[in-house]
């Protein structure tokens, strides 16, 4: 949602409220876009459009901070590690790396690989709030904000009927996918009646309505959790 | 981002049994098995001309990223009787060119896919982009910063490591194959006791050059994590003196020339 | 505990009691008796100090307590050998109570000083320390005494020796250049490990993937 005010939260939480059935964890989001600073001499990249030279990373609390790199051209996911509980032991015991908590990618691209990688943008949302609804939709819902300020509403929706909350169940991307549509038309219903006041702005075409929704997957062969979170975080974010 | 401080030796093959039961003897600990492949990648500047600059003006040369993984000592084949044991040993039946493995094999981990769960090895990798180690005439120990991070995975239509590098702009440059045995001293200090190969990969064949031939390459270490650390860097190097000192006349431990750890590009 | 050796410390109260009546002191080995005195004294002390030690909650260091048993054991070595070097005189002085000892109201002290056997408490003692010592606590032969104390005493000699011979292999302080070398002979070589390559080489490779030909690098 892009043309929200940061009240809009506040007002679907409302909306939301009669279905509502726990509130979980806060969380929080961190999204930035590189640029890539080569001129683009290589063919690939002077026959697609701009775009490809853009990279996003996300780093979500949710899921233990842990970043996704998506390149926007090559669709493809680097899933990054970002404590050293989460690197897999055998790397530390066969001296790949040192037994110390990894810098995060972000680092890296800003220090190491900023010849290579401009740092564009970047979105932090704090303090986002989790909802479990009667409907077992769970429910993230959190105010963007730039440097510039408010950037809009951001909500993710994760069904945890297919096979509970540990794990199985897709975000945007499930297998009993019309019920998901169900539940999903009932949230868009709500930002359709909280956004009617305000004017609109759409992705691609000016319509009557101001939010994206991205149901993609990176790779339809090969369903991915975080990689597809984040594919779509990048589709509903990027501008 | 840690400060690696260390020195290296060289021991012929023939010192290797009296190396390792010194080492076991001065530790109290035994030698355990490692190896890990490792992948060196150079940023594709030679065709994009890159500048040593970056938008913020900061002097940011290109630098390779090291990126290695755990080979599982169950993937080699030795050929030795000693087959099921796998000790410090085994290293000595590693005096050829050749590794105990197909190197086409290894080379293709490179290029297969690296999704979850694709493979039975694990798909993580880490990622290390090490400065020139610190200047200074009076330098007695190596020291080094190393920026590390983890790629636990990659997904998507094409999601090898080769992709995935190429993705964040950088070119396969060499790769090599590492075997050793290391030992866990007091205060985190690490010996090292390695046998390097090289992986050629000409089209669809791969060879391997033993680069450490007739010997071992010794490195002796210690990992700081914060560089401001002043305290913990000043003891270590003490530590690692103090094991120059008790290794004197037998191995000697030295501060290699920074220039041959510097692993910056250099485009002339 | 204190006082292991109950003939020759129950003739000290003997003296002072003499003392006391100012009889002919000609015939009393003052000077023996003085030293095994003194020593029993010192001996006494430091034990009660060890008892006390380890009956307390927390323990004292390690270090402390060694260095005290060692005190301990040097003052025991005394005793024994000042007995050892007044046994002629001390085995041939008899106690008698004077006329004037007043036997009603010291007839404890009195028996105990005129027995002719050791005190029950310190058969006792004896007992306990040979059944220490695996002995058989009804064997008064003293060649089996001896032997046991020879054995002893090869067990001893054996693990001091073990101890310094495991102690110098383990030993790679203050050891000259010469001597690592020598110790290479014995050991594997007849050298100092050979260097096949420089570090540099190596680390040009896997640092900078410069190749030296490593084929020729020995």
């Amino acid at each position: 949602m892009e043309r929200a005010t940061p009240a809009t939260l506040t007002e679907f939480k409302d909306e939301l409220s009669n279905t509502l059935l726990n509130i979980l964890d806060t969380w929080s989001i961190d999204f930035k876009t590189y640029r890539s600073t080569t001129s683009g001499t290589s063919t690939a990249i002077q026959e697609s459009n701009s775009n490809s030279k853009l990279m996003y990373s996300i780093t979500l609390s949710h899921q233990n901070n842990k970043t996704v790199l998506i390149k926007n051209d090559t669709k493809i996911a680097m899933i990054m590690a970002a404590s050293k509980n989460e690197i897999p032991t055998e790397l530390i015991s066969n001296g790949c790396i040192s037994d110390t908590n990894p810098i995060p990618i972000d680092v890296l691209l800003n220090n190491k690989l900023s010849n290579l990688w401009t740092q564009r943008q970047s979105i932090k949302g704090t303090g986002g709030e989790t909802f479990q609804t009667t409907n077992k939709l769970l429910i993230r819902v959190i105010n963007l904000f730039s440097s510039t300020g408010f950037k809009g509403l951001l909500i993710e929706c994760e069904d945890q009927s297919t096979d509970g909350i540990t794990n199985g169940s897709q975000v945007f991307h499930t297998n009993n996918k019309i019920t998901f549509q169900e539940k999903i038309q009932t949230i868009t219903n709500i930002l359709t009646k909280l956004s009617t006041p305000t004017s609109v702005k759409a992705p691609t075409t000016t319509t009557t309505t101001d939010y994206k929704i991205s149901m993609d997957s990176l790779n339809l062969d090969h369903s991915d959790y975080l990689g597809d979170l984040g594919y779509q975080y990048v589709r509903v974010l990027e501008f | 981002m840690v400060q690696q401080i260390s020195l290296f030796g060289v021991i012929d093959e023939e010192s290797y049994d009296l190396f390792i039961s010194t080492i076991t003897t001065l530790s109290g600990t035994s030698p355990i098995l490692f190896s890990r492949f490792s992948t060196v990648w150079k940023p594709l500047s030679q065709q994009y001309d890159i500048d040593n600059i970056d938008a913020k003006n900061q002097i940011t040369e290109p630098n390779r990223i090291t990126v290695s993984k755990s080979i599982p000592f169950n993937q080699f084949q030795f050929s030795s009787s000693s087959d099921a044991e796998y000790d410090y040993k085994i290293l000595k039946s590693l005096s050829d060119d050749t590794i105990p493995m197909d190197p086409q094999e290894i080379i293709s981990i490179i290029y297969k896919t690296n999704a979850q769960g694709s493979s039975s090895s694990s798909c993580s990798w880490s990622l290390a982009i090490s400065d020139i180690p610190a200047a200074g005439a009076n330098k007695k120990v190596s020291l080094q910063t190393i920026n590390e991070s983890v790629l636990l995975y990659s997904t998507g239509e094409k999601s090898s490591l080769s992709d995935t590098m190429n993705a964040l702009g950088y070119n396969l440059d060499y790769n090599y194959v590492t075997i050793g045995v290391k030992f866990y001293l007091k205060h985190e200090l690490i010996i090292e006791v390695q046998k390097i190969w090289t992986i050629n990969n000409n089209n669809d064949t791969a060879n391997t050059l033993q680069v450490t031939k007739n010997g071992y390459l010794i490195k002796a270490y210690v990992d700081v994590n914060r560089s401001t650390d002043i305290d913990r860097i000043n003891y270590t190097e003490t530590l690692l003196l103090n094991l120059q000192r008790e290794l004197q006349g037998y191995v000697d431990l030295v501060i290699p020339d920074r220039k041959s750890m510097d692993s910056r590009m250099s485009y002339f | 505990m204190s006082q292991p050796t109950g003939i020759d410390a129950s003739v000290v109260p003997t003296n002072t009691l003499q003392d006391e009546l100012k009889p002919n002191f000609g015939g009393i080995p003052t000077q023996a008796l003085d030293a095994v005195r003194m020593r029993l004294a010192q001996l006494t002390h430091s034990l009660r100090k060890i008892r006390d030690d380890l009956s307390r909650a927390e323990l004292p260091q390690w270090y402390s307590l060694q260095s005290q048993l060692n005190v301990t054991l040097a003052q025991l070595a005394s005793v024994t050998s000042t007995l050892q070097h007044f046994q002629d005189t001390l085995d041939s002085t008899v106690v008698y109570p004077l006329p004037k000892f007043p036997t009603t109201s010291h007839e404890n002290l009195l028996t105990t000083l005129l027995r002719k056997k050791n005190a029950p408490d310190v058969d006792e003692w004896i007992n306990n320390s040979k059944e220490a010592l695996g002995m058989d606590p009804n064997v008064q032969n003293v060649k089996e005494l001896e032997r046991s104390l020879q054995e002893d005493k090869d067990i001893t000699k054996w693990a001091l020796e073990t101890v310094a011979t495991e102690f110098e292999k383990h030993n790679f302080k203050n050891i000259s250049e010469n001597d690592l070398i020598n110790r290479n002979i014995t050991a594997n070589t007849s050298y100092k490990p050979k260097k096949p390559f420089s570090v540099e080489n190596i680390l040009s490779f896997t640092y900078r993937g410069e190749t030296k030909n490593p084929s020729e690098a020995a």
